[in-house]
């Protein structure tokens, strides 16, 4: 077997098992109160985590460019009520003329 | 329902068109990178539909372009897609099925499915979790398979396409923000992911980051 099939094989045992696990072991589940509070943060944490690596990271390095004036677009359209859809527009376009300006 | 909090609203929904469109475009980038990485169409599918999760594919085959070795890329990818064990679990609720059916369907948990489907009471939407979910595994396999092809990278950077999902999780995050527990774990979050950025691989910031929902035990 390749290298790459190694790392196909081995990356995909990984997300497989990570995706699976919660759903095979808790499908229908009611949480107890306690695990509950647990899981209810996971939202805000995974969503802060995501954005902040994909806004203000690029590789190893903390950056700030075009991409934070897509962000602050998108907050001042959310201040202004927009819809969701409106937000991402407003956040591409924004981003993507600070690029073609700078 | 609390009109700033989008997930389950028609408003949603709207989102899901340019999550769509992303994940093609996205996958066209992995495609190519792939190829670069000496992967064939096949292995650059058979990733795409297993792995499924963009970035820590694209940070695998990244790190075997550039000589890193397997070991290395297998262990990138799997702490990027760490996460989806914590997301998988506040999700578990939704599934329905027999257990296999159960993880069958869990394999079409990303990102943007994940936090479109998040409903305000805290349970997500079994529908938008699967459907989304199945429409953006769809475009990323087709991404992946023109992107193998095609061998020309779409500058997604150029359009600020790149935004698409920082956008969708600012705004998802935005109805959650008048709860201060949230706040506070958001907050904490974004900071522990800051800071280890600078002195951990990729990967590391985000899975560190999930362990501050276990401030909910301390309440």
């Amino acid at each position: 077997m390749s290298t790459g099939w190694w790392v196909v094989a081995l990356l995909g045992t990984v997300t497989v098992a990570c995706k699976a696990a919660g759903p095979v072991a808790l499908g229908g589940w009611r949480p107890p109160e306690r695990a509950a509070a647990v899981l209810d943060l996971v939202f805000p944490v995974v969503l802060a985590a995501l954005l902040v690596v994909a806004v203000f990271v690029d590789g190893r390095e903390l950056r700030f460019d075009a991409r934070v004036a897509g962000l602050l677009a998108a907050i001042a359209a959310l201040a202004w009520k927009a819809p969701p859809l409106v937000v991402v527009v407003v956040a591409v376009a924004t981003t993507a003329a600070t690029r073609f300006v700078l | 329902m609390d009109n700033s909090d989008y997930a389950n609203t028609a408003g949603a929904r709207q989102a899901v068109l340019p999550v769509v469109a992303a994940a093609l475009l996205f996958g066209v980038s992995f495609g190519v990178v792939a190829t670069s990485a000496g992967l064939g169409l096949d292995a650059a599918l058979a990733m795409s539909a297993t792995s499924f999760g963009g970035a820590a594919q694209v940070a695998a085959v990244g790190v075997l372009a550039s000589g890193g070795g397997a070991p290395s890329a297998v262990l990138t990818g799997s702490l990027l897609n760490l996460r989806y064990l914590p997301m998988g679990l506040a999700a578990a609720p939704s599934y329905r099925g027999s257990w296999w059916a159960r993880g069958a369907q869990a394999q079409l948990l990303g990102d943007e499915a994940w936090a479109l489907s998040r409903a305000t009471d805290g349970r997500h939407d079994a529908r938008t979790l699967l459907h989304t979910g199945a429409l953006v595994y769809v475009a990323w396999l087709a991404g992946t398979a023109l992107g193998v092809a095609a061998l020309r990278e779409v500058d997604l950077e150029a359009w600020g396409l790149d935004m698409v999902s920082p956008a969708i999780f600012v705004a998802l995050l935005w109805g959650r923000l008048a709860d201060s527990r949230h706040r506070r774990a958001a907050i904490a979050s974004a900071a522990v992911c800051l800071l280890l950025v600078p002195f951990t691989p990729a990967g590391v910031p985000i899975a560190a980051a999930t362990l501050v929902c276990l401030a909910g035990l301390a309440r």
